[in-house]
């Protein structure tokens, strides 16, 4: 495929990535991935947007807590904000950062134990 | 043999501070024409480290050198770099071998109550990760013990030897206990019942042996898990918490408050960032398992966790980081100076992110008069790179060991490295 990607020059698939340094260095960083000539990745555009996600997120919660807060409403067994987790069941299954299950297994990253399943 | 003259005041009073432990009878060892990273203290251009048997005697740019005198060796290492060698903050190596062979997998006890447990004796000197790791210039290991809740007694290893007993550097170097992730909105959770009632029945057998020796009582009957609590329950030593998630380092550092146990150390993932400015006011160091690794939420950044030990290190807690292996994962325990080079990519200073894994281990672990930097009276355990050691690029060019020199090529990796690439060019 050595005419498709692999290297950069002319004809060759847009694929690239812009680092701040040497790519093999410890201390190196990503700042923008492109693939097929589209940008993947931009990591100024990622902290620009961090800021926008967790003003977002803080909304939800505030609008889900306000919701879900008068006790008289359910079977008393969900604390408030269960439902922002809005996952179903299928999606349990899936659930690997073990926000939204009991905790009686190995995790994937368990900081205990190290990485293993 | 007769002690050399120093010509720089730096140098005479490095080797008055070295002369309690060094012996003139002892061989001397000088590395000469390198730039020398003490670690605690600024680099030298073209400096000089001397070992005297098995301790650094004096390092500084300007140190006489006996030269020609019997059982002295001069070794020349030009354009080379000298650096303290690497301690590993949490690692299973010595216990384990092979993963997926469970026969050669000996990091996890049975039972959820394993105080009694001495890691030292479960030590394998022949292991070959040893000498993998030491070719990655890792020189000791804090090798930790899994299983259960309290789950023993960890130590500081040398990586090279030939028994557990010359390799105890220092035994033992704190309790682990493992905080029930389920204690952290359960005040009724049975496993941190468990490790309570320990704590209990430890302090009334302490209380019960304190008056045999004073012959006020009869002797208390034996109990090795009870009694091996009493270093900590005494402050002796410190307990070491094994956690996860921010509420659970939060529940822990409040248990370990209301148990009255003064010397904590935290073990955890990339959350202690969440819980820095507690544990830098509280004055509790911290093993940070890990830097390249996933975000633990969906909601959160992908360099959450590459930024952790930056911002432990900005609220000034005290840190070490470790290869994110633990109890498993011995292979990979070469890795260790990648992590903290990866946290440098990320905010953490280049100088902060060396020490995370020399000095500041060296120190959590209480063997900061040991290992960690290059001053007198420490152990001669130096590493002799090409260049900057958290570099992946970087090669490692030499290793000595307790003032010996280590034959790197008893690392299976060199051992393959060198014989594929004789295949290569046979052909």
């Amino acid at each position: 495929v050595a005419d498709r990607t692999g290297s950069l020059a002319e004809g060759l698939d847009a694929d690239f990535v812009i680092w701040n340094g040497h790519p093999l260095s410890v201390y190196s960083r990503v700042e923008q991935t492109w693939v097929d000539g589209r940008r993947y990745f931009d990591r100024e555009a990622d902290l620009a947007h961090r800021e926008a996600l967790e003003a977002e997120r803080q909304e939800l919660m505030a609008a889900v807590l306000a919701e879900g807060g008068d006790e008289s409403e359910g079977d008393g067994d969900e604390t408030p904000g269960d439902e922002l987790l809005g996952y179903r069941a299928s999606e349990l299954a899936h659930d690997e950062y073990c926000y939204a299950h009991d905790h009686g297994h190995l995790h994937a990253i368990d900081f205990r134990n190290g990485n293993r399943q | 043999m007769k002690t050399p003259t120093a010509i720089s005041a730096f140098a005479l009073a490095a080797l008055v501070a070295g002369a309690a432990t060094a012996q003139d009878s002892e061989p001397l060892t000088a590395l000469v024409g390198a730039t020398v990273h003490p670690v605690a203290g600024e680099a030298i251009d073209n400096g000089v480290v001397l070992m005297r048997g098995a301790r650094i005697e004096a390092v500084g740019a300007d140190l006489a050198i006996p030269d020609g005198e019997a059982g002295v060796t001069v070794v020349e290492l030009d354009g080379l770099h000298i650096y303290p060698g690497f301690v590993h903050p949490y690692s299973s190596l010595g216990l384990t071998e092979i993963g997926s062979v469970s026969g050669t997998v000996d990091t996890t006890e049975m039972g959820p109550v394993n105080a009694a447990l001495r890691v030292e004796v479960a030590f394998n000197h022949d292991s070959a990760l040893l000498p993998v790791s030491i070719a990655g210039g890792i020189v000791a290991s804090h090798t930790v013990p899994g299983g259960g809740l309290i789950r023993g007694t960890s130590a500081v290893m040398n990586l090279d030897g030939w028994s557990w007993e010359d390799m105890t550097i220092a035994a033992p170097v704190g309790m682990h206990i493992d905080f029930p992730a389920g204690a952290v909105d359960d005040d009724e959770n049975d496993d941190l019942a468990t490790i309570d009632e320990t704590l209990d029945a430890a302090r009334a057998w302490r209380k019960a042996q304190a008056a045999f020796e004073a012959g006020d009582a009869p002797r208390p009957p034996r109990n090795d898990q009870l009694e091996a609590l009493v270093p900590v329950l005494a402050g002796d030593i410190p307990v070491f918490l094994h956690t996860s998630r921010a509420d659970e380092v939060e529940a822990a550092l409040d248990w370990a408050a209301d148990q009255e146990l003064d010397r904590v150390v935290v073990i955890g993932g990339p959350d202690l960032q969440y819980v820095a400015d507690r544990l830098a006011a509280d004055g509790v160091p911290v093993i940070l398992n890990g830097v390249y690794t996933m975000p633990t939420r969906r909601w959160e950044p992908y360099d959450r966790a590459y930024e952790a030990a930056s911002k432990l290190h900005a609220a000034g807690v005290k840190f070490a980081i470790a290869d994110g292996g633990g109890g498993f994962n011995a292979t990979n325990a070469r890795n260790l100076p990648f992590h903290a080079g990866s946290a440098a990519a990320f905010g953490l200073p280049a100088d902060a992110a060396l020490k995370s894994v020399t000095l500041w281990p060296a120190e959590i672990l209480g063997v900061g008069d040991e290992l960690g930097s290059l001053e007198p009276g420490k152990r001669a355990s130096v590493v002799v790179t090409d260049g900057d050691p958290l570099e992946p690029m970087t090669s490692i060019e030499r290793v000595w060991i307790d003032g010996d020199e280590y034959d790197l090529g008893r690392s299976k990796h060199r051992q393959l490295y060198q014989r594929y690439r004789e295949r290569i060019e046979a052909e």
